[in-house]
């Protein structure tokens, strides 16, 4: 340790010694044989001087005659210490007085010399003095240190917003800290007489015993998981408990330390959040219910008047004069509208409450089907579709089919009246695992403040005798693309025609 | 600081003192003093048995008779040192061999003691040398304990 012999070496001149002596030679000769070591020497002749010198100076180590004058050298020990405790006191005392000697050190000196003092001797003894003084400053700075580290943690751990506490390898608790005994409402005295089983609920202390073993194998560093613990007014408090066990440099485990949050609050709003969301889906449930068999129960009475209005006009039709027919026909139209508006009613209604059918579809077939269904109104409007691209999807085919239906055939109605419609439809890869379907259209468009209004259920920007409809279509559309995961966008202006822009993922999951 | 204070609360009877002294009845009476005072001291009665005993056993600190029959006190202080390096080592010397002494404490000796011994001088030197043995076991301690901290 080279280290520690330069230290020793060093440090030679900054100690301090006192020579307490009433002999001037003989102090005289002492200061040259310490000044010639390096040492700082101070003298005092008598008693007074030397706790005069003691008062003003630092001193680490006094040479002092046991005879000094009328003064009594060993009577000196305890106030020199009483000044300065930490003072090593070597006392030189006359030819062959060994008891006095002895006496001197049961009173506190640290080492004794004899007259005629050997300076090899002297020095050797004063190198020994302060090799202790040198062990006792290093040690008095590390525990200084080591404290001041101590209060920084304790205060850490003390002052924490997170709850702390260290547990015996046997479930017992050693130590917590404040916000730890907040949360367990138990004061720290209280809790440290009782074990980790006494807080846990009886359901949770089996999972928690077998969560201690674990962590004693060595084979997991830690859990962490959300649990209960049994307040001490028996309420339970929900908590984020992280467990490890801390370990000595040998690897034994010597404690568990426990990080606990008061997760309670959070809890509770999951679960209002929770019930909200139970709550929402079976009122829309219901909903869906009541609309489904209201259509349904609707639809029986409402065949029975075309029915019955049908046969009446076989029957009386030629006898009525044109007021009569006009009613008659008005009569008839109404009811089919009603029946057309209970039919589109019961499709939205479907689709929210039947499971899709996941499977592939080539959306290429899907419009394929559906032009030929609109072939009638694609010739009387004089209508040009232009398909460009068109991707295979996981979907459900029929709902494919009404949300293309609704798109191409409201394309088609609500067109220009000078101008035939056309309609161009392409799709593009996102590299987020989703399709971009556009369907473009040079019709009449719209205001863009009423693109919102136009997915609504009934929703109908137009009299029924301009353009005929349920003003279900849209609503359908986008229950079909939701229910897809997917989501649907216009772009339109008025006179400007509309851009719709379907969102469909390439894949179900 | 506990682990400190348990250091410093050691039980003397933890400290072992060798005795190495020719003078077999001088040996015997410094052993029964020093286990009077709860020490453990062992006996040897020449270099061999010096050297023998400090292998087997862990000793802190020796008494050593400046001349140890046809061996010499201060050539032992080597080798002692090489088989336990931390060893304290006390010479004892005969009346008036000041300058051997200090020759002794030049290598490497930690103190002298004059025959005829007086007990409680004998205690009080032995109180220094424990003294700065847990000084440096607390520091080699505190030393190992940093070196932990730093891994």
């Amino acid at each position: 340790m080279p280290e520690k012999q330069n230290t020793a070496d060093e440090t030679q001149r900054n100690y301090k010694i006192l020579i307490i002596d009433d002999d001037q030679d003989f102090a005289a000769s002492l200061k040259l044989i310490l000044e010639n070591e390096d040492y700082q020497t101070v003298l005092a002749h008598s008693e007074e001087e030397a706790l005069e010198s003691i008062t003003k100076n630092t001193v680490d180590l006094a040479l002092i005659d046991i005879r000094l004058g009328q003064d009594n050298g060993i009577e000196l020990l305890p106030k020199l210490k009483k000044i300065q405790p930490n003072i090593l006191c070597v006392m030189i005392t006359g030819f062959g007085s060994v008891e006095t000697a002895v006496e001197a050190l049961n009173s506190g000196a640290y080492d004794y010399l004899r007259k005629p003092v050997n300076p090899g001797e002297l020095l050797a003894t004063l190198r020994r003095g302060f090799e202790k003084i040198g062990l006792l400053k290093e040690k008095q700075v590390m525990e200084g240190t080591l404290s001041e580290i101590e209060q920084q943690i304790k205060a850490s751990f003390n002052q924490a917003a997170i709850g702390i506490a260290h547990l015996s390898l046997k479930g017992m608790w050693l130590t917590c800290n404040n916000k730890f005994c907040q949360i367990i409402g138990y004061e720290q005295d209280e809790l440290l007489k009782i074990s980790m089983i006494d807080i846990t609920p009886p359901e949770e202390s089996q999972n928690t015993r077998n969560m201690i073993d674990e962590l004693l194998t060595g084979n997991v560093q830690y859990f962490s998981r959300e649990t209960q613990f049994l307040r001490k007014d028996g309420l339970p408090v929900w908590v984020n408990v992280t467990i490890s066990p801390v370990s000595s440099p040998s690897g034994d485990p010597l404690y568990f330390i426990l990080f606990i949050e008061d997760i309670t609050k959070r809890r509770e709003i999951e679960e209002m959040l929770q019930n909200l969301v139970k709550d929402l889906a079976e009122a829309n449930q219901n909903l869906e219910d009541f609309t489904r068999t209201a259509s349904h129960d609707l639809q029986e009475p409402l065949r029975k008047i075309i029915s019955f209005a049908d046969r009446l006009r076989n029957s009386i039709g030629e006898k009525l004069d044109e007021r009569e027919k006009e009613y008659f026909h008005r009569l008839e139209n109404s009811s089919v509208r009603m029946q057309k508006l209970i039919e589109d009613l019961l499709r939205y209604s479907r689709i929210s409450s039947l499971a899709p059918e996941m499977g592939p579809v080539d959306l290429k077939d899907v419009v394929q089907e559906v032009l030929l269904d609109l072939e009638v109104s694609i010739e009387r409007t004089k209508g040009i579709i232009d398909i460009k691209h068109l991707p295979k999807i996981e979907a459900d085919k029929t709902q494919m089919r009404q949300l293309f239906q609704n798109l191409i055939s409201n394309a088609l109605k609500f067109h220009n009246k000078t101008e035939a419609p056309k309609i161009e439809i392409d799709s593009m890869y996102n590299d987020n695992g989703y399709w971009k379907i556009m369907i473009r259209d040079n019709g009449i468009g719209m205001k863009e403040e009423h693109i919102k209004r136009i997915f609504k259920p009934f929703e109908r920007l137009h009299g029924s005798s301009e353009f005929p409809g349920t003003g279900m279509g849209l609503a359908i559309c986008l229950k079909v693309v939701t229910r897809h995961h997917g989501k649907i966008v216009v772009k339109s202006s008025l006179g400007k025609g509309t851009l719709y822009i379907v969102e469909l993922p390439e894949k179900q999951n | 600081m506990s682990e400190n204070k348990k250091i410093s609360d050691t039980d003397q009877s933890e400290y072992k003192i060798l005795i190495i002294d020719d003078d077999l009845d001088f040996a015997a009476s410094l052993k029964l003093i020093l286990e009077n005072e709860n020490y453990t001291p062992l006996l040897a009665h020449s270099e061999e048995q010096a050297l023998e005993s400090i292998e087997k056993n862990a000793v802190d600190l020796a008494l050593i008779d400046i001349r140890l029959g046809q061996d010499n006190g201060i050539d032992l202080l080597p080798k002692l040192k090489d088989i336990q390096p931390s060893i304290l080592c006390i010479m004892v010397t005969g009346f008036g061999t000041i300058d051997t002494a200090i020759q002794a404490l030049r290598n490497g000796a930690y103190d002298y003691l004059r025959k005829p011994v007086n007990p409680e001088e004998l205690l009080a030197t032995l109180r220094r040398g424990f003294e700065k043995i847990r000084l440096i076991k607390e520091r080699q301690a505190r030393t190992n304990r940093n070196e932990d901290d730093n891994e």
